[in-house]
């Protein structure tokens, strides 16, 4: 409980820190919004020339690219600038004085950088996501609603080990991990369509190599009660547990890296 | 009560190929050299001394430290913090100890000062009316009242370091690590620093263990020193005894009321002449700083001395090149 109220302290002083630089605060705030909304017009516009994809409608393509969106616009707030402070960090050895505080390092990081700019494309992506639930049918009874939720921990989840994996990494190469953890663009440009569209090889990848179908593909087709050829009919089901599952793991990972921090020159 | 036993830690450091073609070859093989920062070294500290860890530049002092406060995992060997290995047990150590870079901030760069002593309140579960005492006692001494509200980025050095060290201090640690405390302060700030921690040390019985470069720090503070050289103790005890046994080469900074083209010294050598100001250097057996001014005193005309002591380097090089 504690360790709680340190957090919404830190994330609290954040806050006003930010603030401090009023101006540059609105603006990004603007910018983020103006990025967003433009992003949401060029997916409309290009899926209104369609009938669909696949055996997918529209409105159900915006339901995967919905739920990619909102777990992605809840997960950076807590983890783009962290990524990026931390590299920053392990680089000049300032990460000590966050190993000598009685709260985990981890938690530490997250809340001292925590950006309050996104709650403008939370809000948008949100509501995408219930008008476009709300076209394709979407039955909003209890198992399904709760699902969903499960679902966007789930997405959160995975963004949370590509953060957590790249810091591990950094720990050890000390440049680098963050573009390996914070490069997933071209992850979200592949599942934000229906991946029952490409070759097997490439499904089989998204789906066991680097689980990014899990986000939203596979819950959606139970979300969706979508009649697909899968590689398992478990899929859909376990999806949001294998993400929530990667995350523990990232954490682990993160807090072994710790191990090889080396600190900077005294 | 700490206890170190034999405790070491080695760095991986890439060797880097030099020009542009070693920087290609860097991408596709490594050559990674291991440096031993710490070696094998042991010691104990009891519950309320004054430790000072002495060394050269990248001896291994701010790496002992580190491993001391949890930063680093030792590479072999073990140190025990009041009963934890604190490297294992950071958040538990974290509550009983306090570190203090003096090259580092741990307070917010942009917010008010006094958000920063909230916060460890806060982080650190202090009861308000300990809170309050420390507060009020940290605002006497070092006067915080004047740069209270004030954003951290725009404080002094000394400033800076006297929040620094009341916030450190706030949850009543029993054990506080500082490493170059007073670097880059004017002596006065570093005087009222070092005053403030003797009476802390003497009122709480807190142990202190320091490295610095500026040998006042640790003469005025510690009554014990570890000498760390190459990652290895080289000398460990009484401050006093090694200044007496090693400090033997003293400068004498004399500064003339005329011009002397040549002095006559009843010891010593002049190792740098600046026209009216000239540095004598003379050994500790061969007489007393008091006896040469007096003699110089009686043949010339003089405005102002001042004596330096042996830097740390030199008794260091003293100590092996005639042994302990």
């Amino acid at each position: 409980m504690a360790n709680f109220v340190t957090v919404f302290r830190l994330a609290y002083m954040n806050l006003r820190t930010q603030m401090e630089y009023r101006l540059s605060f609105f603006i990004w705030l603007g910018i983020k919004v103006l990025s967003y909304g433009s992003e949401y017009l060029i997916v409309w516009m290009v899926l209104d020339r369609f009938k669909g994809i696949g055996s997918w409608s529209i409105p159900e393509v915006i339901v995967l690219w919905a739920i990619l969106q909102l777990s992605y616009t809840l997960a950076a707030p807590f983890l783009f600038h962290s990524a990026g402070k931390l590299e920053q960090h392990i680089v000049r050895g300032s990460l000590d004085y966050f190993l000598v505080q009685p709260i985990h390092p981890l938690a530490n990081l997250i809340a001292r950088n925590f950006s309050w700019t996104y709650s403008s494309q939370q809000l948008m992506s949100a509501v995408v996501l219930v008008i476009a639930l709300n076209a394709s049918g979407f039955d909003w009874s209890l198992p399904k609603v709760c699902f969903l939720l499960l679902t966007i921990l789930g997405g959160i989840s995975f963004y949370a080990f590509t953060f957590l994996f790249g810091g591990a990494l950094n720990f050890r190469m000390i440049h680098g991990g963050r573009s390996i953890g914070g490069n997933i663009r071209w992850l979200m440009d592949l599942t934000q369509y229906p991946i029952g569209i490409y070759p097997k090889q490439l499904q089989a990848f998204l789906t066991f190599v680097v689980p990014a179908a899990m986000i939203n593909y596979y819950p959606a087709v139970y979300l969706l009660d979508k009649q697909v050829e899968l590689f398992h009919p478990s899929l859909p089901l376990i999806s949001p547990l294998v993400e929530i599952a990667l995350g523990q793991i990232g954490i682990r990972l993160f807090t072994k890296g710790l191990e090889w921090y080396q600190s900077g020159g005294g | 009560m700490i206890e170190v036993v034999n405790l070491s830690k080695t760095f991986r450091v890439l060797e880097g190929k030099t020009g542009f073609v070693g920087a290609v070859k860097n991408l596709f093989s490594r050559d990674y050299r291991y440096v031993d920062a710490v070696r094998d070294i042991s010691f104990t500290v009891k519950q309320g001394e004054m430790l000072g860890l002495i060394g050269p530049n990248g001896a291994g002092k701010s790496t002992t430290i580190k491993m001391l406060s949890g930063i680093l995992m030792p590479t072999s060997g073990k140190a025990l913090v009041n009963g934890i290995e604190p490297y294992k047990n950071r958040q538990e150590n974290a509550m009983k100890v306090s570190v203090v870079f003096g090259q580092r901030t741990k307070l917010w760069w942009d917010l008010p000062c006094y958000e920063s002593f909230e916060l460890h309140r806060v982080m650190y579960r202090i009861p308000e009316k300990i809170y309050k005492q420390n507060l009020d006692e940290f605002m006497e001494f070092l006067e915080l009242e004047e740069f209270w509200s004030r954003p951290v980025r725009q404080l002094s050095l000394g400033q800076r370091m006297r929040a620094e060290i009341s916030v450190s201090l706030l949850h009543n640690p029993e054990v506080i690590y500082l490493d170059e405390p007073t670097i880059g302060m004017d002596a006065v700030a570093k005087e009222r620093i070092r005053q403030f921690l003797i009476n802390t040390n003497k009122s709480r019985n807190v142990t202190l263990i320091i490295t610095s470069h500026d040998m006042a720090d640790i003469e005025k503070l510690c009554s014990r020193v570890i000498i760390i050289d190459h990652g290895q103790i080289v000398y460990e005890g009484d401050f006093d005894e090694i200044r007496h046994r090693y400090g033997r080469e003293r400068t004498m900074v004399v500064e003339f009321g005329e011009e002397y083209p040549e002095i006559e010294l009843p010891y010593g050598t002049v190792i740098k002449d600046e026209g009216l100001k000239k540095s004598i250097q003379f050994l500790r057996e061969q007489g007393t700083a008091i006896d040469l001014i007096t003699t110089l005193g009686k043949k010339y005309v003089i405005k102002d001395v001042s004596i330096q002591e042996a830097e740390i380097e030199s008794i260091i090089r003293e100590i092996y090149e005639h042994g302990m």
